[in-house]
């Protein structure tokens, strides 16, 4: 739950896979390890229009009444042993801003020097594009869990007229089952993979 | 006309008169003008002007917009001419074209990205 730019195509989580979250999750999770039992990929590609100079907020959790939306897209798992790994791509000329908590999550740390689409300096603050993360090369990733804060994506067109972006999702299914720390061997425990929560750069 | 080879995955509709549906650009796609080509020998008589207007709808992708994209152009009947400045206007969904005249006067190639 908080989204990296990787500087390159990121593997994906295959059974027999150690991860574990950072203390900031929920506590179903925190600093808990799991194994990964079984994987499935699965794509997902999400067209969208933004008009000149607007916004559109994509949010990761289902519209109310189930399925997806315009701007809800339901990529929060429904079971409890899941995790989704996802890993987005990029088409088009519209800068993605991810937030959390309805805050931008890609900051300064000077007062003020966050995000702002309406700010004709910090709208190139804090953002993403099809160039960080090519549609068939995506490099982005993000993890998801039940009932966790939906990340959201702040689509802005900075451009005079109407414009569409294609993400693409990669969507990596995971059922995963909790492990004792004890029960790990110390190559399992280094190799595993840490999952960190967006409060962890809030410092 | 005759064969060609076009760009990977791209598309060419030959404008007949009124409005020619010519793409619908699928949702997980873009499409980028190729070229617009205006083959004028089925005219015959005086220079002739000539109006092409291209409308994109977004159709597929569930937007409302609708761009248009308009050109005036006197043509002498047998020329050839290409609109080289309507290459890489994006095509975002579905695409009407109309033009002035009867018959396949104005050709556009679109190629998917």
């Amino acid at each position: 739950m908080a989204i990296e730019l990787l500087t390159e195509i990121p593997s994906l989580l295959r059974p027999g896979y150690v991860v574990r979250f950072s203390a900031s999750w929920e506590k179903e999770w925190a600093s808990k390890w799991f194994r990964v039992l079984r994987t499935q990929q699965i794509k997902f590609d999400v067209p969208r229009i933004v008009d000149a100079a607007g916004t559109l907020d994509l949010d990761f959790s289902a519209p109310a009444g189930g399925g997806v939306g315009n701007t809800n897209i339901s990529l929060l798992p429904e079971s409890s042993k899941s995790i989704y790994e996802i890993v987005i791509g990029l088409k088009g000329l519209i800068a993605v801003y991810p937030r959390y908590n309805n805050s931008y999550f890609l900051k300064l740390e000077a007062t003020g020097v966050l995000p702002d689409v309406t700010d004709a300096n910090l709208r190139w603050l804090g953002f993403f594009d099809q160039d960080d993360s090519p549609f068939a090369q995506s490099r982005l990733r993000e993890y998801t869990v039940k009932d966790q804060t939906p990340p959201v994506l702040r689509l802005y067109n900075q451009h005079g007229q109407t414009e569409k972006l294609v993400l693409r999702f990669i969507c990596n299914r995971c059922r995963v089952e909790e492990v004792a720390e004890s029960q790990l061997t110390e190559a399992e425990r280094r190799l595993a993979r840490h999952i960190e929560h967006f409060d962890l750069f809030t410092w | 006309m005759t064969a060609e080879i076009l760009p990977k995955r791209a598309y060419r509709t030959v404008l007949a008169s009124g409005n020619t549906q010519m793409f619908t650009v699928p949702a997980n796609m873009l499409g980028r003008i190729d070229k617009v080509e205006l083959d004028s020998r089925p005219l015959s008589g005086q220079p002739y002007p000539l109006t092409i207007q291209l409308l994109d709808a977004f159709a597929p992708t569930g937007g409302s917009s609708t761009t248009v994209i308009r050109k005036q152009i006197q043509v002498t009947p047998g020329e050839r001419v290409d609109i080289d400045e309507w290459a890489g206007i994006q095509i975002m969904g579905g695409c009407w074209g109309n033009t002035n005249v009867s018959g396949p006067i104005v050709s556009v190639v679109v190629a998917l990205e």
